[in-house]
Formats: structure tokens, C-alpha cells, sequence
């Protein structure tokens, strides 16, 4: 799965660990799901899109789409 | 980059304390097995032989109780995913060479005790780790 999370990152001007903090996990989960090796479970990807108010479709999309 | 909060530092502090214990108590066992060796062999018809032929199984206990809390309250979803494929890794690992040797040692190869079956499987978690690491990180 690929996602726009270091984009939404740096527009907000957010380190992976201000971000790992908000979202309560660690940096290398943050750096793991930016370079596409881990892919977030549905709560967090939740949270994640609840804490850049948007949608999840909006943040996380399937390879190749 | 910002400091690392101290939420943060003090949960890798804990998961360093934990990995320190386990290797601790991985080498306290094969300690105890020498230990409860010796004192078997020297005492081959004492009533307390099996307390002691059991001691080894002491920080082998102590560690798999203290993986539950670690595991739920100190590892967040990909740490947890790490060490799941890690102990899966070093379950399936254990479970081929177990089978293996047991066959070849119908071939005539030396049997070995199931006393070492722990150091294997903490020896094979480790790779496992190392290998998820890789893969997540």
C-alpha cells in the first residue's frame, strides 16, 4: 500500500517523531509505514486520518493505484 | 529532528532493560543445567533430585512471564508485528532441525537433550529478530 504521510507530514512541519508521539507509537513504525515497508493496521490508519482530517482513502492507496 | 520524548526514551529504556534480562537469564539457565548436572551426578539417589533437575526451568519461567507485559504494553503494532514473525520464526526453526536430527540420529548421529531445546529457540528468536528488522525497518 502507498501513502501521502511524509507529504501531510512536512506540510505541517511535523518530525517523524512529533508524529510517532500524537499517534502514540514508536519513530520506526512512522518511518516504516513512510517508506511503504509496514502497512498500518485499520485503527491506526484511523487515527492517522483523523489527525490530518481526512479521509483514509485520501491518505492510503493501493499499490499500483 | 526533534528530542525524543520521554515517553518514548523511557520505553526504549524498558524494551534495553528486558533485552539485558533475557540474556541474562538465557545464560543463567545454562549456568543451572551445568549446575543441576553436577549435583545429580554427585548425588544420584537423593529424594531432592527433581527440584533440582528442575532449577534451570526457574529463569526460563521468569522470562516467558515477563514477555506478556512486555509484549502488550511496551511494543507498539510494528514492534509487536517484529517479534510475532521473530517467535514464529524460531518455533518453525526449532521444530525442522528437532525433526531432522531426530531422524539422522536414526542414522547414528549422537542424541542430544532437550535441556538445549531453550538455548536453541532464544538462538533462533534472535536471528528471527534480526531478520524482521530487516524486512520492517
Amino acid at each position: 500500500m502507498k501513502n501521502t504521510l511524509r507529504e501531510l507530514r512536512a506540510e505541517r512541519g511535523w518530525t517523524q517523531a512529533d508524529l510517532s508521539e500524537q499517534l502514540g507509537v514508536s519513530r520506526q513504525t512512522i518511518n516504516a509505514i513512510e517508506t511503504g515497508k509496514y502497512d498500518p493496521s485499520l485503527p491506526l490508519a484511523f487515527r492517522i486520518a483523523a489527525l490530518f482530517g481526512r479521509p483514509i482513502e485520501a491518505i492510503f492507496h493501493p499499490d499500483g493505484s | 529532528m526533534t528530542p525524543e520524548s520521554t515517553v518514548q526514551a523511557g520505553r526504549r529504556a524498558t524494551m534495553r532493560r528486558f533485552r539485558y534480562g533475557f540474556i541474562i537469564a538465557t545464560l543463567a539457565y545454562v549456568g543451572l543445567v551445568h549446575l543441576s548436572d553436577f549435583v545429580l551426578d554427585a548425588n544420584p539417589g537423593a529424594s531432592w533430585r527433581y527440584a533440582i533437575a528442575v532449577l534451570p526451568a526457574v529463569p526460563v519461567a521468569v522470562c516467558v512471564v515477563a514477555l506478556v507485559p512486555y509484549y502488550h504494553h511496551l511494543l507498539d503494532e510494528l514492534q509487536q508485528r517484529i517479534q510475532l514473525e521473530a517467535i514464529a520464526f524460531a518455533f518453525l526453526g526449532a521444530l525442522i532441525i528437532a525433526f531432522v536430527y531426530g531422524l539422522l540420529e536414526l542414522a547414528g548421529l549422537p542424541g542430544i537433550a532437550w535441556k538445549w531445546a531453550w538455548v536453541l529457540m532464544v538462538a533462533l528468536w534472535v536471528i528471527g529478530d534480526w531478520l524482521a528488522r530487516r524486512r520492517r525497518l
